[in-house]
C-alpha cells in the first residue's frame, strides 16, 4: 500500500462518501443499460439535473426549510415532554406503576396509526405533522431513560446519600450522570423515529415539505424527483446524525458511561 | 485569554463542523440579502389603497408552479398570472422586503391598480 494510499484510507471524506462509490456506480451502470424502463427508474445525471431546477426555482430549499421546521417544532416538544416525564417514570415507583401499561401500549401503536385520528382532530395543519413527531419522539426516549436510571449502580445512589446527599442533589450528582449514555441513545433513536415519522405525515398530512415533494412527483410520475427526495432524507439525516447526535451520544459515553465503568472495574 | 471550555470547544471536531455549518446558513442569508437589493423597480408602492397595500407584477424566470403560487399568496392576494409574471394584489412593504429575499424571483415591478 502506497503513502498516498494510506493517507486516503485514513481521510475522514473518503471513509465518509467511498462506500457510495460503488453504489452511485451500479446506479449508473443500471440506467445506462436501460435494465428498467427509464419512466421508472432514472441515473444519477438525470437526478443531478432535477436537483439543479428545484434549486433554480426554489422549490428544494423552501420544501427542506418547512421539513427542518416542523422536525424542529417535533423534537423540541417532544424533548420538553419525554425528558422529565422519564425521569418521573424511572424514579418514582408510584409513577411507574399507573403509567407502564400505558407507555408499552402507545409504543405499540405506530405513528403512522394516528394519522387518521389526527387529521380529523387538528386537520391537514402544521399541528398534525407536531402531533406525529412528538408521539414518535416521547415512548423510546421515556422508556429509554427508564432503563437508564435502572442501569445506575443503586450503591452509588446508597454512598451519595450516606455522605449526606439530599434527594435533589442525588438526582442531579448521581442519577442524571449514571443514566446520561441512555438519554443519549434514546434521543437518538427518537429522532431517528421522528425524521421517518416526519416524512409519513408530510406524505398524507403535508401540503409542504420535502416528504410532499416526493409524493407530489408520484402524482405526475416524476421519478428524478422521488429519488432526490429519498437521497435529500439520507444526507440531511447522516448529517444531522453525524453533526449532533452521534457526537453527543459519544461524548455522553465517555463521560459517564464507558469511563465509569472502567473506574469501577480496577 | 480564552478560557478552557472554549479552547477546548475550538479543539473539538464536532464543535469546528457545527460552526461551518452556522457560517454556511449565515453566508446563504447575507447572499438573500444582497440579492434582494435593486430587485423592486421604482414605482413599486406607487398607488397604495386605504390600507397602504398595492398592486405588484412579481416577474419569474419560469412558469409559476404549485410551490411558487402557494409562497406568493402569503404576501397577497393572485389576481392572475401572465405567462411568467404574477399579479399580486394587496401587498404591504414588509411583502416587498419578503418578495425580494426570494432568489427565484427575478423582479417586481409595479402592478396595474384596479
Amino acid at each position: 500500500m502506497t503513502v498516498l494510499a494510506r493517507r486516503l484510507a485514513r481521510s475522514g471524506a473518503v471513509r465518509t462518501l467511498g462506500p457510495f462509490v460503488p453504489v452511485v456506480a451500479l446506479w449508473w451502470l443500471l440506467a445506462q443499460l436501460q435494465v428498467f424502463p427509464p419512466a421508472f427508474f432514472v441515473g444519477p445525471d438525470v437526478v443531478l439535473a432535477e436537483l439543479g431546477g428545484l434549486l433554480e426555482r426554489g422549490i428544494l430549499p423552501g420544501y427542506l426549510s418547512d421539513s427542518l421546521t416542523r422536525l424542529w417544532n417535533g423534537v423540541l416538544f417532544g424533548l420538553l415532554i419525554g425528558l422529565p416525564l422519564g425521569f418521573l417514570v424511572g424514579m418514582s415507583p408510584l409513577a411507574r406503576r399507573l403509567t407502564w401499561p400505558l407507555l408499552l401500549f402507545f409504543q405499540a401503536i405506530a405513528d403512522i396509526a394516528w394519522l387518521p385520528i389526527v387529521i380529523v382532530w387538528f386537520g391537514f395543519s402544521l399541528t398534525a405533522v407536531t402531533f406525529v413527531i412528538v408521539y414518535t419522539i416521547v415512548f423510546p426516549l421515556v422508556l429509554s431513560i427508564v432503563a437508564g436510571i435502572e442501569q445506575v449502580p443503586p450503591e452509588l445512589v446508597r454512598a451519595a446519600r450516606s455522605l449526606g446527599a439530599g434527594r435533589f442533589r442525588v438526582f442531579v450528582e448521581v442519577i442524571v450522570p449514571g443514566s446520561l449514555p441512555s438519554v443519549a441513545s434514546g434521543v437518538r433513536t427518537g429522532l431517528g423515529y421522528g425524521w421517518r415519522a416526519l416524512v409519513a405525515a408530510e406524505i398524507i398530512v403535508g401540503t409542504s415539505g420535502i416528504g410532499f415533494m416526493m409524493f407530489d412527483a408520484r402524482r405526475v410520475g416524476d421519478v428524478a424527483e422521488v429519488f432526490l427526495g429519498m437521497i435529500v432524507l439520507g444526507i440531511l439525516w447522516y448529517a444531522l446524525d453525524a453533526l449532533l447526535l452521534a457526537p453527543f451520544e459519544h461524548a455522553t459515553v465517555e463521560r459517564w458511561g464507558l469511563v465509569r465503568q472502567e473506574a469501577a472495574a480496577r | 485569554m480564552p478560557s478552557p471550555i472554549l479552547r477546548r470547544a475550538v479543539r473539538s471536531a464536532p464543535v469546528r463542523r457545527i460552526a461551518v455549518v452556522v457560517l454556511l446558513v449565515l453566508l446563504y442569508q447575507g447572499w438573500l440579502g444582497v440579492q434582494a437589493i435593486g430587485k423592486a423597480a421604482p414605482g413599486v408602492g406607487a398607488h397604495r389603497d386605504e390600507r397602504g397595500r398595492f398592486p405588484v407584477d412579481v416577474v419569474l424566470d419560469f412558469p409559476p408552479e404549485r410551490y411558487h403560487v402557494l409562497e406568493l399568496q402569503k404576501h397577497g392576494r393572485i389576481a392572475g398570472t401572465d405567462g411568467t409574471v404574477v399579479h399580486l394584489r394587496g401587498v404591504s412593504p414588509a411583502g416587498v422586503d419578503a418578495l425580494a429575499r426570494e432568489y427565484w424571483i427575478d423582479a417586481l415591478e409595479p402592478g396595474r391598480p384596479g
